[in-house]
């Protein structure tokens, strides 16, 4: 560990020595107050090549040998883009990513945030990090020198390492394809516009953006080809294409299949059909739909793919945050001791920090305070272990490399199994958490576990949940398809803690599936016991079909 | 090392012009409603200025999702518990019933989402406020004569100013010319030095018959100056290995052979690279369109009557007028006159800001009006219109000559906009204009038009009433025009 100290020591030394301000760089700037502040090299070094010539990429490659040769942290190339508060609103309204295609509910997004913006309810963040490669990091302009260094470490070393070491990124995720799909997509998405006109192309738009959380898949489905692997690359290419070329569904000859298999169907007694369970609904519906232009199956991949990106995103927020805020908090306290910030930066820092972790009571959980503390609590049963710290966690009390273990914990889960696998009881009693059963048919919520011995598994297990995916939204999937009868699609909604829909707004996103499909598409809610609770569809006549019985009104 | 990109410069808001035009077009009825309700309370001569601020409902920007809606069993992990212990209750907190969120959507019932405010640029204000308003009967006149022309692209020609010069055009048949003097005379070279070459290889130890044919196709395919670089080569090369052994006949031949070519290239290193003959210019050409030319007469009366709340809205209803005009039409003259007992034409600040009073004599305003026509403005070239606001009291007898001059002038103009600016409940009926201008108005129905404005909100709904599109084929007047004008 000395010899490693003394190295990444030895190459800050060399960087900065090219520089006239030398090792005060950091802190001139900041009394300067300018981020942009001039790194003059000495007359010696002029000619050397590779050298920051900016402040921003100076406090970047300050950080990136600090993070690399200290700590081991393998991130993607950083890029850093300082940019107004118009652009960071700019920002906002597609997700951070630099590339959209044209709809109006993102220039409703837009106007949106600059209305909160400007009327003072709501201020801007500092940074956006997307998930790309190079990872693209926004840091606004009136950020101070201080801030931007807390940003940078942040941002491009935090997140931009978890981006690259998390399992879920590393299966849902491909960092160097996704701008260039949003390229792809966008310029499609004009050319369907010029082809069939914007209306029809918005009126797709809604109608994937309506299922944009039920477009991914939630568990990978095959393994990704390495992308450096030419051949499999290509394959895979292929069997993608030959996807997209699959002819749609002809009308007249599966209506003919259909009027064929109608009286066998009818007559005799099929043995029940097995469950289809796609979880991808988008996705369901752009492979199957009978009827669909081409061109619109391919945007509504392409939706798909796009959601599927941002899903890690998602499933990792303490995570993600977490990481990010234990990096930069290290990274910053590394400055410090090496002399790089001085106190007064310090205290600039801490206070910021104290705001970005601010977790007020009897509020949900702050994802930055939580994953930053369990990371931290990690790092401390290995150097400070305790009885207690043994007895729950065996295998990491008193480890001496806390970077692996904290490593190990980044790469291999996602919130839900994190917080299961990690949370501790100090994190649970140094934040004095409770759990609160909250029961619509009562009038009342009771206390259900409180930080003691007896309460720690019912508030892990609790806390674990409320981040699973039936947690955060409803789980529903494509259960049946009557292919030889009316073509009723039949989705079901698994019920989860007696969760009703929200159904003034199910009913439009039946809506647009059934504009989809073409034909109805039949909503059921049931429980674990497979007993439905309620019934919704599009046309909503549908509901009284058995789904088995051909309609009246199919096309034929 | 990584990249650092100042991005401040680039593009700062623009990303999201098409999108935002696409969330106000699917907003249209709500924002035209909102910038209709807006205008009252702002003040008309800014209007639009600095941004408006326009609340369209939550139905029309609500974008559905699957969510949870209110109920169910929720077991929450909250922070901060000093006081309660396992087994304690407590009523369920306001509004926090069990209401599940996903990602950025309101997840308990309707109340979710508010209405929704945001601002419009004047730009976009404006578009939208008078976007379906417009100049009644306003005929397209005068193509032939019109003063206003558009250059049109027509081709290229030789001789224009510099700024005009096309250089990919020139740089063409530069080369074309440079290309078809020398061809000729590249040629000759090449002629030349092929008779040259053939009488040094014969020198050659190894020559057979039909060489220096072989040679010659060798070099076909490459261009005229390739091959005579080549042959230049070869043939001084030859030449220096074989000068001891040449016959005197020979040597006379190559010598003159040799001064075929050097006169030849004397003749292609004088030809200009440049010529005069090469440039060529873009050609424009002045093409007449047809202008609509349009004239509105603004008439208010100052007198003493008038006092400063009808001035006030009559004077709103002008700059209303007055912007909607120099927004929607290019070529909109307006003139100002203003009257007591006399009238004067005055200019727009007069107009809008200086103050006057006495008795009332209407007719010296529609006379002014008749005035400005017949001297400056020919109804043949032009599209009048005659705009008039007064509270309606006017000199005992002055109104029927007010009539009689108006139905005078209604063949020579568009429309007539009447405009009576009066206190609430307080119109006065008799002796009044409103009374006389009605059977004006039902006359000439298709021109002739008339609002009552007793408080500042109606100034918009009249305004609107004035300009509304009209269908042509509905309000059609065509013999009074055609005699005016004869195409």
């Amino acid at each position: 560990m000395t010899e490693e100290t003394k190295d990444y020591k030895k190459s800050l030394e060399d960087l900065l020595s090219h520089y006239e301000d030398g090792w005060e760089i950091f802190i001139k700037a900041n009394k300067a107050g300018r981020w942009d502040y001039p790194v003059n090299k000495k007359e010696a070094s002029k000619d050397i090549p590779g050298l920051p010539k900016t402040w921003l990429d100076l406090v970047e490659t300050a950080f990136g040998i600090i993070a690399k040769e200290k700590y081991g942290l393998d991130c993607y190339e950083n890029q850093i883009d300082v940019i107004s508060s118009d652009q960071m609103l700019d920002a906002y309204a597609s997700n951070g990513m630099p590339v959209s295609y044209e709809h109006w509910s993102f220039g409703k997004q837009r106007v949106m945030e600059e209305q909160l913006y400007r009327q003072g309810k709501r201020g801007l963040a500092y940074e956006i990090v997307i998930n790309t490669d190079p990872a693209i990091a926004y840091c606004m302009e009136n950020n101070s020198p201080l801030m931007q260094m807390l940003v940078i470490a942040h941002a491009s070393f935090g997140h931009n390492n978890f981006f690259k070491k998390n399992t879920m990124f590393q299966q849902h995720t491909e960092a160097q394809r996704i701008i260039n799909h949003l390229e792809q997509l966008r310029d499609f998405a004009r050319e369907c516009e010029d082809l069939y006109g914007y209306e029809e192309v918005e009126k797709l738009f809604d109608a994937c953006h309506a299922l944009q959380y039920h477009s991914v898949y939630r568990y990978p489905r095959k393994q990704k080809p390495a992308l450096n692997d030419e051949t499999s690359k290509a394959q895979a290419l292929e069997k993608k294409a030959e996807r997209f070329m699959k002819p749609s569904d002809d009308i007249i000859t599966r209506g003919m299949k259909a009027s064929k298999n109608f009286g066998e169907a009818a007559n005799s007694n099929t043995p029940k059909k097995q469950r289809i369970g796609e979880e991808n609904i988008l996705m369901y519906l752009a492979d199957n739909a009978p009827n669909l232009d081409e061109w619109k199956r391919k945007i509504m991949r392409m939706v798909a793919y796009k959601s599927q990106y941002f899903f890690p995103q998602m499933q990792t927020k303490v995570m993600n945050e977490g990481w990010a805020s234990f990096w930069h908090i290290t990274l910053m306290n590394d400055m410090e001791e090496l002399g790089l910030i001085d106190d007064g930066m310090y205290l600039e820092f801490m206070q910021s920090n104290g705001g970005v972790l601010f977790q007020p009571d009897f509020n949900p959980m702050n994802p930055y305070v939580l994953g930053f503390a369990i990371f931290n609590d990690l790092k401390r049963m290995c150097q400070n272990p305790t009885e207690e710290d043994k007895e729950w966690f065996p295998d990491i009390a008193g480890r001496e490399d806390w970077l692996n273990v904290l490593k190990e914990a980044m790469e291999n889960f996602k919130d839900e199994t994190f917080i299961l696998q990690y949370l501790s009881p100090k994190v649970i009693r140094d934040h004095k958490l409770l759990t609160i059963h909250d029961d619509s048919k009562e009038d009342y919520v009771e206390v259900t576990a409180v930080h003691n011995k007896k309460g720690y598994q019912e508030i892990i297990e609790s806390l674990a949940s409320t981040y699973n995916f039936g947690g955060l939204l409803p789980n529903i999937d494509v259960a049946e398809y009557n292919r030889n009868t009316d073509r009723s699609l039949i989705l079901e909604h698994h019920i989860h803690k007696e969760r009703p829909l929200y159904k003034k707004d199910m009913d439009e996103v039946l809506k647009h599936m059934h504009r989809l499909w073409g034909y109805p598409v039949i909503l059921r809610s049931v429980d674990e016991t497979g007993k439905e609770w309620d019934k919704m569809a599009c046309p909503p006549k549908a509901a009284n079909d058995t789904g088995s019985a051909p309609s009246l009104g199919s096309p034929f | 090392m990584g990249t650092v990109i100042d991005r401040r410069t680039g593009g700062t808001g623009k990303k999201f012009t098409t999108s935002r035009d696409r969330f106000m077009k699917r907003n249209k009825k709500q924002i035209r409603d909102a910038i209709d309700r807006s205008i009252n309370d702002s003040d008309i001569k800014d209007i639009g200025k600095g941004g408006t601020d326009v609340t369209v409902p939550k139905d029309g920007v609500h974008e559905p999702g699957i969510n949870h809606g209110k109920g169910g069993i929720y077991d929450k992990v909250l922070p901060g518990n000093d006081q309660y212990n396992v087994g304690d209750k407590a009523p369920r907190p306001e509004g926090g019933g069990g209401g599940g969120t996903g990602p950025g959507e309101p997840g308990d019932g309707d109340d979710g989402e508010d209405d929704f405010t945001f601002a419009l640029t004047e730009e976009e204000f404006l578009n939208i406020l008078f976007e379906d308003l417009e100049l009644p009967n306003l005929d397209k006149k005068n193509a032939e004569d019109a003063e206003v022309t558009t250059p049109v692209r027509k081709g290229f020609i030789t001789d224009g100013s510099p700024h005009k010069m096309d250089l990919k055009r020139s740089k063409r048949t530069q080369i074309q010319r440079t290309l078809a003097i020398k061809k000729p005379l590249q040629k000759e070279i090449l002629a030349n030095l092929l008779e040259q070459y053939s009488i040094l290889s014969k020198y050659a130890p190894d020559y057979e018959d039909g060489d220096e044919k072989k040679y010659e196709q060798s070099l076909e395919g490459k261009t005229y100056s390739d091959r005579i670089d080549l042959l230049q080569n070869k043939n001084s090369e030859l030449y220096d290995l074989y000068s001891p052994v040449l016959s005197e006949d020979d040597k006379d031949k190559l010598d003159e052979l040799g001064k075929g070519v050097k006169d030849a290239a004397e003749k292609i290193s004088l030809v200009p690279t440049w010529n005069k003959v090469d440039l060529r210019y873009r050609n424009h050409e002045q093409k007449p369109t047809p202008t609509t030319k349009a004239l509105m007469v603004c008439m208010m009366d100052v007198s003493g009557s008038m006092d400063e709340h009808k001035k006030a809205n009559a004077k709103l209803f002008y700059m209303l007028l007055y912007r909607f005009l120099k927004r929607k039409y290019r070529q909109v003259d307006v003139a100002f006159i203003r009257h007591t007992t006399t009238a004067e034409e005055v200019d727009e600040q007069t107009f809008f800001y200086d103050r006057k009073s006495g008795g009332t004599k209407v007719s010296t305003a529609i006379e002014k009006m008749q005035d400005i026509i017949d001297t400056r403005y020919s109804p043949a070239d032009w599209n009048i219109y005659g705009a008039q606001a007064s509270d309606g009291e006017n000199w005992g007898g002055d109104t029927q000559l007010c009539v009689e001059l108006l139905e005078k002038m209604m063949p020579q103009i568009q429309a007539y906009f009447y405009t009576e600016v009066v206190w609430p409940g307080n119109q006065r009926w008799g002796e009044a204009l409103w009374d006389d201008y009605e059977a004006l108005a039902s006359k000439h129905s298709d021109k002739f038009f008339m609002g009552l404005i007793e408080e500042r909100k109606d100034i918009w709904p009249v305004f609107k009433d004035f300009f509304q599109k009209r269908d042509n084929n509905a309000v059609s007047a065509p013999s009074m025009r055609s005699s005016l004008n004869p195409a």
